[in-house]
């Protein structure tokens, strides 16, 4: 597969993309998040954009992380009411991609799964157990995400004001994370560990600190 | 998903690790006091709400829009630390960017003071001090195998990775005071729910488990001498400004009762043990049994042979008494027909059923130990009258009765007293723990 060059339908900025399990892109000149799939190409509308940070990831931001070459490629970032959380969505040096979450200087690395048996949202709630391909998680987290900004590349469609409920899971040695978003029949999910912030390398760190 | 199946669809040949870009500038988000006009700069992009320096006011800037939660200048505490000082902790510099104040019960002199620290490379820890002793923490998603928030104070949970800890204490704290700029939105009156765990082997290592809302949250940590943070913190000064408020080490504490009860119980199981040996020591020198008309008469048993030389002699009687009581004549008598002992004993055994309950009262036998100065044959001379029920006089025995001597028997009267002192502090102490571990719950 060669490279895919998207002209924004918005500005008409060409963009080029690499990982062709990106489906949108956030146009970084107006802002408009272009999806597509192989017949057309759909223009989101304006996205929020999110602003660089202070945060020690940002796009185009390569690193290592657990002796696997990564870049950047996109972020989406959720709020839960009190706070909000990033998804940097990483591509890495194999050909893989994952899901780093950031949430208040915390990291998880999650890719997707899939399950037949997940329990509904209304019978969890914080503490409760469940059991997920034999291994037993336990909720920490009960509430409803909503998008508030966009950018880079992205593996899913994705809109600023969308919202879903979702639980946040651990496996009780603390280890291992699992997330059930019930934004479509059936959730969607993700598996994955905790990282230490500290394991986190990035190439450039571009910190005074 | 497998490394297999995203190959299905990813074409590694097409990754291209130069399609990464350089660290964009950052710069610092300047806002405007929604309370007061005063300009404010957000130095960490990921903080959620900053609060306004010259007037207190709380600005939530998660949105787009920021908002104004509220004010709490007026219940601004005493910080030794202020925003910006710095925290070294194993070779890194973490700087403080808010502080927050909790107070328990609306009770202002029960207030946690903790500081939120943070480091670009090492992410966010907290330093909390209570009453003058300080603790550190961080988050962590290791689970207790129980609900940390039901367990009671001397309660010993574990963790999934092997740990046990002791519950020093839960409740719920309110917040009453916060600056800086924090990576969540906290507001006034925000109340968590906490549960604090130290580590049954009395290391200074912490645990604790707080439920804000719909999420339960989770941190490792351990006690940190004042000492320790004045050099962390580079302020020989610190901890001076207050008194040190004596706080329990509950560790220490439940430690300290179960040693106790460990004790007592072993001292009591080794008393009773040795009281046992005793009632059962000896040489069997006498046993026989008499009718109720051979003791209504008095009557003389068997000659048996004493060693005497201060040695003791246990004399033990059992009477078949059911719902009665027996009086009893008892005399040791020398060879020569002399009696050289005399004594009176009453037994009686009483037992029932009542309240769905049985009971009973007394006891069926009866001992004496002497010492019989003179080696020798010696015979005992014995006469009883008896009663059943309640009547208070009798006439003759109703009742028949064995009576056993020992001779060299020893003493153990003195076990059974410290056996019987041993359980009594065993009881006392449990009702102390059980009341210590209540006195929380309250």
């Amino acid at each position: 597969m060669e490279p895919q060059s998207i002209a924004c339908p918005s500005c008409g900025a060409t963009h080029t993309t690499y990982n062709p399990g990106v489906i949108t892109v956030v146009c970084e000149y107006c802002g408009n998040a272009v999806y597509w799939d192989a017949e057309k190409i759909k223009d989101a509308g304006k996205q929020s954009i999110l602003p660089e940070g202070f945060t020690r990831l940002f796009r185009g931001a390569t690193g290592k992380l657990e002796n696997r070459t990564f870049v950047v490629i996109g972020r989406a970032r959720y709020s839960f009411g009190r706070g909000f959380w990033d998804e940097w969505f990483l591509e890495f040096n194999d050909g893989t991609i994952g899901w780093l979450t950031e949430d208040n200087h915390e990291l998880a690395l999650q890719t997707r799964t899939t399950s037949k048996k997940i329990p509904p949202l209304e019978s969890l709630t914080p503490g409760k157990k469940f059991t997920v391909r034999k291994i037993d998680f336990v909720v920490q987290e009960v509430g409803e995400a909503e998008c508030i900004g966009v950018e880079g590349d992205l593996p899913i469609e994705v809109q600023t004001g969308e919202t879903y409920r979702f639980v946040d899971a651990s496996s009780p040695d603390g280890k291992y994370t699992f997330g059930i978003e019930y934004d479509a029949v059936p959730p969607t999910l993700f598996v994955g560990k905790w990282l230490s912030y500290a394991t986190l390398a990035l190439n450039d760190e571009g910190l005074d600190w | 998903m497998t490394k297999d199946s995203i190959g299905k669809f990813m074409d590694a040949e097409r990754f291209r690790l130069g399609s990464g870009r350089q660290r964009p500038a950052y710069k610092p988000q300047n806002i405007k006091c929604d309370g007061c006009g005063a300009g404010l700069t957000v130095k960490d992009e990921q903080s959620q709400m900053v609060v306004c320096e010259y007037c207190g006011s709380q600005l939530d800037v998660s949105q787009t829009e920021q908002t104004v939660l509220g004010k709490g200048m007026a219940n601004k505490p005493y910080f030794p630390l202020e925003l910006g000082d710095s925290f070294h902790h194993k070779a890194t510099r973490f700087e403080v960017i808010s502080r927050m104040a909790y107070i328990e019960d609306n009770d202002i002199s029960e207030m946690t003071k903790e500081y939120l620290l943070y480091n670009p490379r090492r992410g966010t820890m907290w330093l909390a001090e209570y009453g003058g002793h300080y603790s550190i923490s961080y988050p962590a998603h290791v689970m207790p195998r129980k609900d940390p928030f039901a367990a009671g104070r001397g309660d010993v949970i574990k963790t999934h990775d092997g740990v046990q800890w002791v519950t020093e204490g839960k409740g719920t704290y309110e917040l009453h005071y916060v600056d800086g700029a924090l990576p969540w939105v906290a507001k006034i009156g925000d109340r968590v729910q906490y549960a604090e765990f130290a580590e049954k082997s009395g290391s200074a290592r912490r645990y604790e488990a707080q439920r804000i809302g719909n999420q339960i949250e989770y941190g490792l940590g351990r006690a940190m001498p004042l000492e320790s943070v004045r050099r962390a913190t580079r302020k020989p000064e610190l901890g001076t400004e207050t008194a040190t408020k004596p706080i329990e080490d509950t560790a220490k504490k439940r430690k300290g009762y179960l040693q106790i009860m460990a004790i007592a119980l072993v001292a009591a199981f080794i008393n009773g043990l040795l009281s046992y040996i005793c009632y059962r020591s000896g040489t069997v020198v006498l046993i026989q049994s008499f009718v109720p008309q051979e003791l209504t008469k008095g009557v003389m048993t068997e000659p048996f042979r004493v060693v005497g030389n201060g040695k003791i002699t246990k004399i033990s009687v059992t009477a078949h008494l059911d719902n009665a009581w027996m009086s009893l004549e008892t005399a040791i008598v020398r060879g020569d027909g002399m009696a050289v002992h005399m004594y009176e004993d009453n037994i009686e055994y009483y037992h029932g059923r009542s309240g769905g309950e049985n009971w009973s009262e007394g006891s069926r036998s009866g001992s004496l130990l002497v010492k019989i100065p003179d080696p020798g044959l010696y015979r005992l001379f014995v006469q009883a009258v008896s009663a059943n029920g309640n009547a208070s006089r009798a006439t003759r025995a109703l009742h028949g009765l064995r009576v056993e001597v020992r001779d060299r028997a020893l003493s153990g009267g003195k076990f059974a007293f410290a056996g019987g002192l041993c359980l009594a502090i065993f009881i006392l102490t449990a009702f102390l723990f059980a009341k210590w571990k209540e006195d929380d719950e309250e």
